[in-house]
């Protein structure tokens, strides 16, 4: 269909001009910012002070961020292992023989529709709540008390049980794709194999994984890019606990922070703030080019 | 029959476990939103009776309506203002063959994977430069703005499925591009302007990084974020019955909305993401 250009350029105008004002102007802007040494948020460009890498030096050398990025790489394998598990687990039964796999879906989904803000304070002040949470509960009755006394949310642990209640939010969403994806695959490839004998097991790596490359490289694309910009969970389960801080929330803390924080002395800096940004973004661009490289696209057909 | 659903057992055992670990978890929270902190800290819910206190002080002490009408602002009227962005670019992007329709199309792609942490700083600098910050309208913006490209990639399938035949019969009845487009295009692609929305609105309402950003302040503060704050002072004075009620006030909205349109949800996640 062809229309007048006119009309052409009415339609399409706002959502271009949004494109160029919101997504590429602050990005260009956030990139040149990390070369520069800026005294305030509101900084004009002509008070701005030209300092080369000297912003991604300083990160290089701050212990916060270096632990940070321990931090998240950390959840990107713990909690990605945790999201996978169970998202491979719920989608191969949920193509199976089961009653009732809408009522499952919408169930397994469910809480990644709950605010994050909800979900962090009943992780935190029922589930793993040290005098009447859930599991303290449970363990009690099993007579397990080396478990029972487990203080979830002390230093310790605080990391670990975030990486759970997060997870817990996520499974449902990677389920929903790869549920779709292995409902793609023809059924008589699995009708063959349990007519040969294959076990559960044998079907799931020798049919499901090699014929699922596609939707799982995707997938794990995905993932990379939610736990690349892990923000939300640090501030609403961590509450600034330096062993929960990620690479995003250390540039919060260093370009909006209020003060008050363990932060105060590796100090405001929207320069390296901006580096930041540009780190994980580079980071994650990597990231994807490699897991492409390690699961190139597949020519099969079917 | 009887041996296939012997064989179905061990499929049922981990759907069974999530189901009792939601229900638990729902459940418990539920009553304790309903209990005294006494009764939470003795296990014994609801052995003073049923609180309901704990739902109207939130109201009446904690100005938890006027964090739910902030809340249902930023929601309807982001809803409306993406979709009435989103709309007509998709449209062009869908129907109309161009030079340059590929680019864009890219273009918008790419803006989805542009992270909020990357752009914050300077559009931050861009609100205060220009005075816009403080207001309710500010996060209005940002959310229309943040969501235009996921609307404009969602919706140009939706466009691109319907038959050309629709803009030819209105044409021939003398209709303009631009009334063909509201009086005939809209309507054949309401369930896909619709979905999206249901998408923006779980979005919106749950949305924390650009609130904690833009509107942080008493008057403009979301209900999430509001909730982190009376959770705060709550567990400071030790208020565990309020703490659960808040969470109730948060979560009910997006629980109903989910009840009546999961499956559309499921439809749309599925559609969008098989081939990536």
């Amino acid at each position: 269909m062809k229309l007048k250009k006119s009309v052409i350029a009415l339609f399409l105008g706002p959502a271009v001009a949004i494109y160029l004002v919101i997504f590429l102007y602050p990005t260009l802007r956030t990139f040149a910012m990390s070369f520069y040494d800026i005294p305030s948020l509101s900084s004009k460009v002509a008070e701005w002070t030209f300092i080369g890498w000297d912003n991604y030096a300083t990160l290089s050398r701050s212990p916060y961020f270096l632990d940070s990025v321990k931090n998240v790489l950390g959840i990107w394998a713990i909690g990605g292992a945790l999201i996978f598990a169970f998202a491979f687990l719920f989608a191969v039964i949920l193509t199976s023989d089961v009653r009732g796999k809408g009522f499952w879906r919408s169930l397994i989904f469910l809480p990644n529709t709950v605010s994050a803000v909800v979900l962090s304070v009943v992780w935190l002040h029922y589930v793993f709540n040290s005098s009447y949470g859930l599991l303290t509960t449970l363990f009690e009755k099993l007579g397990l008390t080396a478990l029972a006394d487990i203080q979830w949310t002390d230093n310790e642990h605080i990391y670990y049980s975030m990486i759970i209640a997060f997870s817990f939010g996520s499974i449902g969403y990677f389920m929903l794709i790869l549920n779709a994806g292995i409902g793609r695959i023809p059924t008589d490839y699995y009708e063959a194999a349990t007519l040969d004998g294959a076990s559960v097991w044998t079907k799931f790596f020798r049919i499901t994984m090699p014929l699922l490359r596609d939707v799982f490289r995707t997938t794990l694309v995905l993932w990379t890019i939610t736990a690349f910009n892990f923000f939300v969970w640090s501030a609403t389960f961590g509450l600034d606990d330096p062993h929960t801080v990620t690479p995003g929330y250390y540039m919060y803390q260093k370009v909006f922070g209020k003060g008050g924080s363990v932060y105060l002395e590796d100090s405001f800096n929207v320069g390296a703030g901006a580096g930041v940004g540009i780190l994980i973004t580079v980071a994650t661009i990597a990231a994807a080019v490699l897991i492409g490289r390690l699961f190139p696209k597949d020519r099969l057909e079917y | 029959m009887r041996n296939k659903g012997l064989r179905l057992l061990p499929a049922y055992v981990p759907l069974a476990a999530w189901l009792a670990f939601s229900v638990v978890l729902f459940g418990w929270v539920i009553l304790a939103s309903l209990s005294t902190t006494r009764d939470i800290f003795t296990n014994s819910l609801l052995g003073s009776g049923i609180q309901l206190s704990n739902y109207t002080d939130l109201f009446k002490q904690q100005e938890m309506g006027r964090y739910f009408l902030n809340s249902i602002i930023y929601t309807v009227a982001s809803c409306a203002g993406i979709a009435l962005v989103a709309a007509p670019a998709a449209y062009i992007l869908g129907r109309v063959k161009f030079r340059g329709s590929g680019f864009l199309n890219l273009l918008f792609v790419s803006a989805m994977s542009i992270p909020g942490i990357l752009i914050s700083i300077p559009l931050f600098s861009l609100f205060v430069g220009l005075k816009l910050t403080g207001s309710i309208a500010t996060l209005v913006l940002i959310y229309i703005c943040t969501n235009v490209p996921f609307g404009v990639f969602f919706l140009t399938g939706f466009f691109s499925s319907i038959p050309k035949e629709f803009e030819e019969s209105a044409a021939i009845d003398g209709c303009g591009p631009i009334k063909a487009f509201v009086k005939v295009i809209l309507p054949v692609a309401q369930p896909g302007i619709i979905t999206l929305t249901i998408f923006n609105f779980l979005g919106v309402w749950n949305e924390y990084f650009y609130a904690l950003i833009f509107a942080n302040d008493e008057g403009t503060r979301t209900l999430a974020l509001a909730l982190q704050s009376i959770v705060y002072g709550y567990s400071n004075t030790g208020n565990y019955g309020g703490i659960f009620a808040a969470c109730m006030v948060v979560f009910l909205p997006s629980f109903i909305v989910y009840l009546f349109v999961s499956k559309r949800i499921i439809a749309g996640i599925t559609i969008g993401s098989v081939k990536g």
